[in-house]
Protein backbone atom coordinates (compact mmCIF):
# COMPACT_ATOMS: atom_id res chain seq x y z
CA UNK A 1 0.00 0.00 0.00
CA UNK A 2 1.60 3.48 -1.36
CA UNK A 3 0.87 6.27 1.41
CA UNK A 4 -1.82 9.05 1.24
CA UNK A 5 -0.70 11.65 -1.57
CA UNK A 6 -1.58 15.05 -1.72
CA UNK A 7 -3.37 15.76 -4.55
CA UNK A 8 -4.24 19.43 -6.02
CA UNK A 9 -7.85 19.28 -7.59
CA UNK A 10 -9.96 22.17 -8.67
CA UNK A 11 -13.46 21.05 -8.17
CA UNK A 12 -15.55 17.57 -9.09
CA UNK A 13 -16.18 15.63 -12.51
CA UNK A 14 -19.08 16.30 -13.96
CA UNK A 15 -19.21 13.05 -15.34
CA UNK A 16 -19.19 10.65 -12.62
CA UNK A 17 -20.22 13.88 -10.03
CA UNK A 18 -18.19 11.82 -7.09
CA UNK A 19 -14.27 12.09 -8.44
CA UNK A 20 -12.06 15.31 -7.44
CA UNK A 21 -10.89 16.76 -10.70
CA UNK A 22 -6.63 16.34 -9.84
CA UNK A 23 -4.10 18.05 -11.30
CA UNK A 24 -1.79 15.33 -13.40
CA UNK A 25 1.66 15.48 -14.24
CA UNK A 26 3.07 13.87 -17.48
CA UNK A 27 6.01 12.14 -16.44
CA UNK A 28 7.85 12.54 -19.77
CA UNK A 29 6.71 15.86 -21.48
CA UNK A 30 5.50 17.68 -18.16
CA UNK A 31 2.31 18.27 -19.30
CA UNK A 32 -0.69 18.99 -17.20
CA UNK A 33 -3.97 18.14 -16.90
CA UNK A 34 -7.13 17.65 -15.01
CA UNK A 35 -7.87 14.15 -14.46
CA UNK A 36 -11.01 13.11 -12.49
CA UNK A 37 -9.92 10.48 -9.78
CA UNK A 38 -13.18 8.16 -9.69
CA UNK A 39 -13.55 7.48 -13.51
CA UNK A 40 -10.40 8.91 -15.30
CA UNK A 41 -12.23 11.36 -17.28
CA UNK A 42 -9.43 14.00 -18.85
CA UNK A 43 -9.61 17.53 -19.81
CA UNK A 44 -6.40 19.23 -21.19
CA UNK A 45 -7.15 22.79 -19.98
CA UNK A 46 -9.96 24.72 -18.04
CA UNK A 47 -12.48 24.33 -20.58
CA UNK A 48 -14.65 21.62 -18.60
CA UNK A 49 -17.49 22.30 -20.98
CA UNK A 50 -15.29 20.38 -23.54
CA UNK A 51 -15.97 17.10 -24.14
CA UNK A 52 -13.49 14.97 -22.16
CA UNK A 53 -11.16 12.74 -23.21
CA UNK A 54 -11.48 8.73 -22.24
CA UNK A 55 -9.07 5.82 -20.83
CA UNK A 56 -8.92 3.98 -24.40
CA UNK A 57 -7.75 -0.02 -23.53
CA UNK A 58 -6.57 0.56 -19.95
CA UNK A 59 -4.63 3.23 -20.88
CA UNK A 60 -4.89 6.46 -20.25
CA UNK A 61 -2.24 8.12 -22.53
CA UNK A 62 -1.03 11.98 -22.36
CA UNK A 63 -2.86 14.50 -24.86
CA UNK A 64 0.55 16.06 -25.84
CA UNK A 65 3.19 13.09 -26.28
CA UNK A 66 0.79 9.70 -25.35
CA UNK A 67 2.78 8.56 -22.67
CA UNK A 68 0.75 7.34 -19.81
CA UNK A 69 -0.89 9.34 -16.80
CA UNK A 70 -0.99 6.98 -14.89
CA UNK A 71 2.21 4.55 -14.74
CA UNK A 72 5.65 6.63 -13.03
CA UNK A 73 7.13 8.93 -13.55
CA UNK A 74 3.50 10.71 -14.08
CA UNK A 75 2.50 11.90 -10.94
CA UNK A 76 0.18 14.61 -9.06
CA UNK A 77 1.58 18.38 -9.72
CA UNK A 78 3.09 19.84 -6.79
CA UNK A 79 2.36 23.42 -6.10
CA UNK A 80 5.28 24.79 -7.31
CA UNK A 81 4.60 22.57 -10.71
CA UNK A 82 1.65 23.87 -10.77
CA UNK A 83 3.04 27.92 -11.04
CA UNK A 84 4.55 27.00 -14.44
CA UNK A 85 0.98 26.26 -15.91
CA UNK A 86 -0.20 29.47 -17.70
CA UNK A 87 -3.76 27.82 -18.46
CA UNK A 88 -4.19 26.99 -14.97
CA UNK A 89 -3.18 30.30 -13.32
CA UNK A 90 -5.44 32.38 -15.53
CA UNK A 91 -8.24 30.13 -14.68
CA UNK A 92 -7.79 30.90 -11.20
CA UNK A 93 -6.64 34.44 -11.44
CA UNK A 94 -10.33 34.93 -13.74
CA UNK A 95 -12.25 32.95 -10.86
CA UNK A 96 -13.02 30.28 -13.02
CA UNK A 97 -11.22 27.55 -11.24
CA UNK A 98 -10.69 27.06 -7.09
CA UNK A 99 -7.47 25.09 -6.35
CA UNK A 100 -7.69 22.88 -3.90
CA UNK A 101 -5.35 20.27 -1.70
CA UNK A 102 -6.63 17.04 -1.00
CA UNK A 103 -6.23 13.29 -0.79
CA UNK A 104 -6.20 11.36 -3.65
CA UNK A 105 -8.41 8.57 -3.90
CA UNK A 106 -6.07 6.25 -5.58
CA UNK A 107 -2.43 4.21 -5.13
CA UNK A 108 -0.22 6.12 -7.17
CA UNK A 109 2.82 4.32 -9.37
CA UNK A 110 5.26 7.06 -9.40
CA UNK A 111 4.51 7.11 -5.52
CA UNK A 112 5.75 3.48 -5.35
CA UNK A 113 9.25 3.68 -6.80
CA UNK A 114 10.34 6.48 -4.22
CA UNK A 115 9.24 10.17 -4.42
CA UNK A 116 12.06 12.63 -6.38
CA UNK B 1 -44.10 -56.31 28.54
CA UNK B 2 -46.11 -54.77 30.88
CA UNK B 3 -47.39 -52.03 28.40
CA UNK B 4 -48.75 -54.90 25.88
CA UNK B 5 -50.54 -56.39 28.87
CA UNK B 6 -52.07 -53.46 29.42
CA UNK B 7 -53.20 -53.14 25.55
CA UNK B 8 -54.29 -56.63 25.49
CA UNK B 9 -56.72 -56.15 28.22
CA UNK B 10 -58.12 -52.89 26.62
CA UNK B 11 -58.21 -54.62 23.12
CA UNK B 12 -60.28 -57.17 25.39
CA UNK B 13 -62.65 -54.62 27.31
CA UNK B 14 -63.29 -53.10 24.05
CA UNK B 15 -64.07 -56.75 22.28
CA UNK B 16 -66.69 -57.52 25.34
CA UNK B 17 -68.79 -54.00 25.27
CA UNK B 18 -68.86 -54.75 21.81
CA UNK B 19 -70.59 -57.63 22.47
CA UNK B 20 -72.59 -56.63 24.70
CA UNK B 21 -73.88 -53.65 22.70
CA UNK B 22 -74.80 -56.73 20.39
CA UNK B 23 -72.70 -55.58 17.66
CA UNK B 24 -70.16 -58.84 18.24
CA UNK B 25 -71.60 -62.15 18.28
CA UNK B 26 -70.45 -64.14 21.23
CA UNK B 27 -68.43 -67.06 18.85
CA UNK B 28 -66.61 -64.65 17.12
CA UNK B 29 -65.71 -63.00 20.55
CA UNK B 30 -64.22 -66.26 21.23
CA UNK B 31 -62.43 -67.19 17.73
CA UNK B 32 -60.81 -63.64 18.03
CA UNK B 33 -59.38 -64.50 21.94
CA UNK B 34 -58.21 -68.02 20.37
CA UNK B 35 -56.61 -66.16 17.68
CA UNK B 36 -54.88 -63.35 19.22
CA UNK B 37 -53.76 -65.72 21.91
CA UNK B 38 -51.96 -67.59 19.19
CA UNK B 39 -50.46 -64.23 17.48
CA UNK B 40 -49.40 -63.81 20.98
CA UNK B 41 -47.39 -66.51 21.74
CA UNK B 42 -46.15 -66.56 18.52
CA UNK B 43 -45.01 -63.40 17.76
CA UNK B 44 -41.73 -64.15 19.61
CA UNK B 45 -40.62 -66.90 18.51
CA UNK B 46 -41.53 -65.54 14.25
CA UNK B 47 -39.76 -62.34 14.87
CA UNK B 48 -36.75 -64.56 16.62
CA UNK B 49 -36.93 -67.42 13.87
CA UNK B 50 -38.06 -65.12 10.67
CA UNK B 51 -35.55 -62.30 11.97
CA UNK B 52 -38.63 -59.74 10.58
CA UNK B 53 -40.52 -57.15 13.06
CA UNK B 54 -44.34 -58.08 13.49
CA UNK B 55 -46.01 -55.32 15.37
CA UNK B 56 -47.70 -56.41 18.80
CA UNK B 57 -51.07 -56.19 19.54
CA UNK B 58 -51.57 -52.46 21.24
CA UNK B 59 -50.00 -51.21 17.23
CA UNK B 60 -52.38 -53.08 15.10
CA UNK B 61 -55.33 -51.73 17.30
CA UNK B 62 -53.85 -48.14 17.06
CA UNK B 63 -54.32 -47.98 20.65
CA UNK B 64 -50.04 -46.97 20.54
CA UNK B 65 -49.10 -45.16 17.91
CA UNK B 66 -45.57 -44.96 18.00
CA UNK B 67 -44.98 -44.96 14.28
CA UNK B 68 -42.63 -42.94 13.56
CA UNK B 69 -44.18 -39.69 10.90
CA UNK B 70 -42.78 -40.29 7.71
CA UNK B 71 -39.71 -38.52 7.46
CA UNK B 72 -39.52 -35.06 5.47
CA UNK B 73 -37.65 -35.39 2.40
CA UNK B 74 -35.38 -32.42 3.25
CA UNK B 75 -36.28 -29.90 0.94
CA UNK B 76 -33.08 -28.86 -1.95
CA UNK B 77 -31.15 -26.38 -0.04
CA UNK B 78 -28.79 -24.10 -2.09
CA UNK B 79 -25.20 -25.17 -1.75
CA UNK B 80 -22.67 -22.38 -0.61
CA UNK B 81 -20.81 -23.44 -3.65
CA UNK B 82 -17.65 -21.55 -4.17
CA UNK B 83 -18.55 -20.48 -7.57
CA UNK B 84 -15.67 -20.03 -10.72
CA UNK B 85 -16.88 -16.33 -10.61
CA UNK B 86 -15.70 -16.15 -7.23
CA UNK B 87 -12.44 -17.85 -8.51
CA UNK B 88 -11.78 -15.38 -11.45
CA UNK B 89 -12.36 -12.45 -9.27
CA UNK B 90 -9.91 -13.29 -6.02
CA UNK B 91 -7.19 -13.96 -8.76
CA UNK B 92 -7.92 -10.16 -9.85
CA UNK B 93 -7.96 -8.78 -6.77
CA UNK B 94 -5.65 -11.29 -4.86
CA UNK B 95 -2.99 -12.21 -7.54
CA UNK B 96 -3.19 -9.29 -9.70
CA UNK B 97 -4.27 -11.06 -12.82
CA UNK B 98 -5.18 -8.45 -15.60
CA UNK B 99 -7.50 -11.07 -16.99
CA UNK B 100 -11.12 -9.59 -17.88
CA UNK B 101 -14.17 -10.55 -16.02
CA UNK B 102 -17.20 -11.15 -16.99
CA UNK B 103 -20.00 -10.13 -14.65
CA UNK B 104 -23.22 -12.27 -14.23
CA UNK B 105 -25.47 -9.41 -16.19
CA UNK B 106 -22.58 -9.01 -19.09
CA UNK B 107 -20.37 -6.33 -17.33
CA UNK B 108 -17.18 -6.30 -18.62
CA UNK B 109 -13.90 -5.19 -15.77
CA UNK B 110 -10.97 -4.81 -17.56
CA UNK B 111 -7.52 -3.84 -16.60
CA UNK B 112 -7.49 -0.06 -16.36
CA UNK B 113 -7.87 2.93 -13.99
CA UNK B 114 -5.37 4.26 -11.46
CA UNK B 115 -5.66 1.01 -9.02
CA UNK B 116 -4.91 -1.09 -12.53
CA UNK B 117 -8.44 -2.96 -12.72
CA UNK B 118 -11.44 -1.95 -12.47
CA UNK B 119 -12.20 -4.36 -10.32
CA UNK B 120 -10.25 -3.24 -7.66
CA UNK B 121 -11.51 0.64 -8.77
CA UNK B 122 -14.64 -0.81 -7.85
CA UNK B 123 -13.44 -2.98 -4.50
CA UNK B 124 -12.11 0.33 -3.41
CA UNK B 125 -15.67 1.52 -2.53
CA UNK B 126 -16.14 -1.13 -0.04
CA UNK B 127 -14.69 0.75 2.25
CA UNK B 128 -14.74 4.58 2.82
CA UNK B 129 -11.87 6.90 2.59
CA UNK B 130 -12.93 10.04 5.34
CA UNK B 131 -10.38 12.15 3.97
CA UNK B 132 -10.88 12.15 0.13
CA UNK B 133 -12.91 15.04 -1.26
CA UNK B 134 -16.22 15.26 -1.43
CA UNK B 135 -18.33 12.33 -1.24
CA UNK B 136 -17.39 8.74 -1.52
CA UNK B 137 -20.06 5.97 -2.16
CA UNK B 138 -19.43 2.95 0.14
CA UNK B 139 -21.18 -0.10 -0.40
CA UNK B 140 -22.59 -1.85 3.05
CA UNK B 141 -21.09 -5.29 1.54
CA UNK B 142 -17.35 -5.69 1.39
CA UNK B 143 -17.16 -9.32 -0.23
CA UNK B 144 -16.50 -8.70 -4.09
CA UNK B 145 -19.14 -11.05 -4.84
CA UNK B 146 -21.70 -9.24 -3.47
CA UNK B 147 -20.83 -5.74 -4.89
CA UNK B 148 -20.29 -7.04 -8.16
CA UNK B 149 -23.69 -8.59 -7.54
CA UNK B 150 -25.68 -5.32 -6.62
CA UNK B 151 -23.79 -3.60 -9.59
CA UNK B 152 -25.41 -6.15 -11.93
CA UNK B 153 -28.22 -5.23 -10.28
CA UNK B 154 -28.33 -2.10 -11.04
CA UNK B 155 -27.28 -2.77 -14.74
CA UNK B 156 -29.96 -5.18 -15.20
CA UNK B 157 -32.31 -2.35 -14.05
CA UNK B 158 -30.96 -0.21 -16.03
CA UNK B 159 -32.16 -1.41 -19.25
CA UNK B 160 -35.27 -2.31 -18.36
CA UNK B 161 -35.60 1.86 -18.02
CA UNK B 162 -37.58 1.29 -14.85
CA UNK B 163 -36.50 3.89 -12.19
CA UNK B 164 -33.18 5.17 -14.08
CA UNK B 165 -32.11 8.64 -14.79
CA UNK B 166 -29.90 8.03 -17.64
CA UNK B 167 -27.03 10.75 -19.10
CA UNK B 168 -24.67 10.11 -22.07
CA UNK B 169 -21.42 11.46 -22.58
CA UNK B 170 -19.37 10.84 -25.69
CA UNK B 171 -18.91 6.97 -25.30
CA UNK B 172 -19.99 6.85 -21.73
CA UNK B 173 -23.27 6.12 -20.24
CA UNK B 174 -24.10 7.17 -16.99
CA UNK B 175 -26.94 5.29 -15.24
CA UNK B 176 -28.10 6.35 -11.77
CA UNK B 177 -30.28 3.99 -10.44
CA UNK B 178 -32.56 3.65 -7.35
CA UNK B 179 -32.60 0.48 -6.08
CA UNK B 180 -35.26 1.32 -3.38
CA UNK B 181 -33.40 0.09 -0.56
CA UNK B 182 -30.15 0.61 1.28
CA UNK B 183 -27.15 -0.02 -0.55
CA UNK B 184 -24.79 1.80 1.06
CA UNK B 185 -23.83 5.24 2.11
CA UNK B 186 -21.82 8.36 1.14
CA UNK B 187 -18.62 8.90 3.15
CA UNK B 188 -15.38 10.73 1.98
CA UNK B 189 -15.03 14.13 3.67
CA UNK B 190 -18.54 15.34 2.40
CA UNK B 191 -20.06 12.57 3.53
CA UNK B 192 -18.66 12.27 6.80
CA UNK B 193 -19.47 15.78 7.30
CA UNK B 194 -22.87 14.99 7.00
CA UNK B 195 -23.01 11.81 9.42
CA UNK B 196 -22.88 9.30 6.43
CA UNK B 197 -26.18 9.48 4.93
CA UNK B 198 -27.52 6.31 3.44
CA UNK B 199 -27.83 5.63 -0.06
CA UNK B 200 -29.95 3.90 -2.17
CA UNK B 201 -28.88 4.62 -5.78
CA UNK B 202 -26.09 3.41 -7.15
CA UNK B 203 -24.50 5.77 -10.26
CA UNK B 204 -22.81 3.22 -12.65
CA UNK B 205 -19.95 4.45 -15.63
CA UNK B 206 -20.22 2.13 -18.41
CA UNK B 207 -19.06 2.48 -21.92
CA UNK B 208 -20.73 -0.11 -23.99
CA UNK B 209 -20.35 -3.12 -21.83
CA UNK B 210 -17.79 -2.21 -20.49
CA UNK B 211 -17.19 -1.14 -15.98
CA UNK B 212 -15.77 2.33 -15.56
CA UNK B 213 -17.16 3.18 -12.21
CA UNK B 214 -19.77 2.39 -9.78
CA UNK B 215 -20.87 3.77 -6.43
CA UNK B 216 -23.54 3.80 -4.06
CA UNK B 217 -25.17 7.77 -4.69
CA UNK B 218 -27.55 10.34 -3.52
CA UNK B 219 -28.70 12.33 -6.55
ZN1 LIG C 1 3.10 13.99 -21.95
ZN1 LIG D 1 -15.28 11.38 -13.11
Amino acid sequence: MSAKQTMYYVGFCRVCKTGPLGLRRCGQCENVVLLCDECDATWSNADLAAPPQYAKDGELPCPKCKASLVESPSHWATAEQLQEIDWLQEAINGGLLELKQGIAFTPDAADESSPP
Amino acid sequence: MRRSNQQTIRLIQGLVRLVRSGRLPVRWLVGLVVLAAAYLLMQPLLVRSLGIDLPGLGDLTGIVSETPATEQQPTEQPKQKKSPAADEINQILRDGSQQTYESPAGLLYRRGSQHGHRLKHLMAHAKDQPDRPGQHGVFDSEQPEEIVAVVDEAYRQAQTGKKVQVEREGERTVYTVDLNRRVGFIGGESGNRRNRPAARHIRLVVEDRNFITAFPYRP
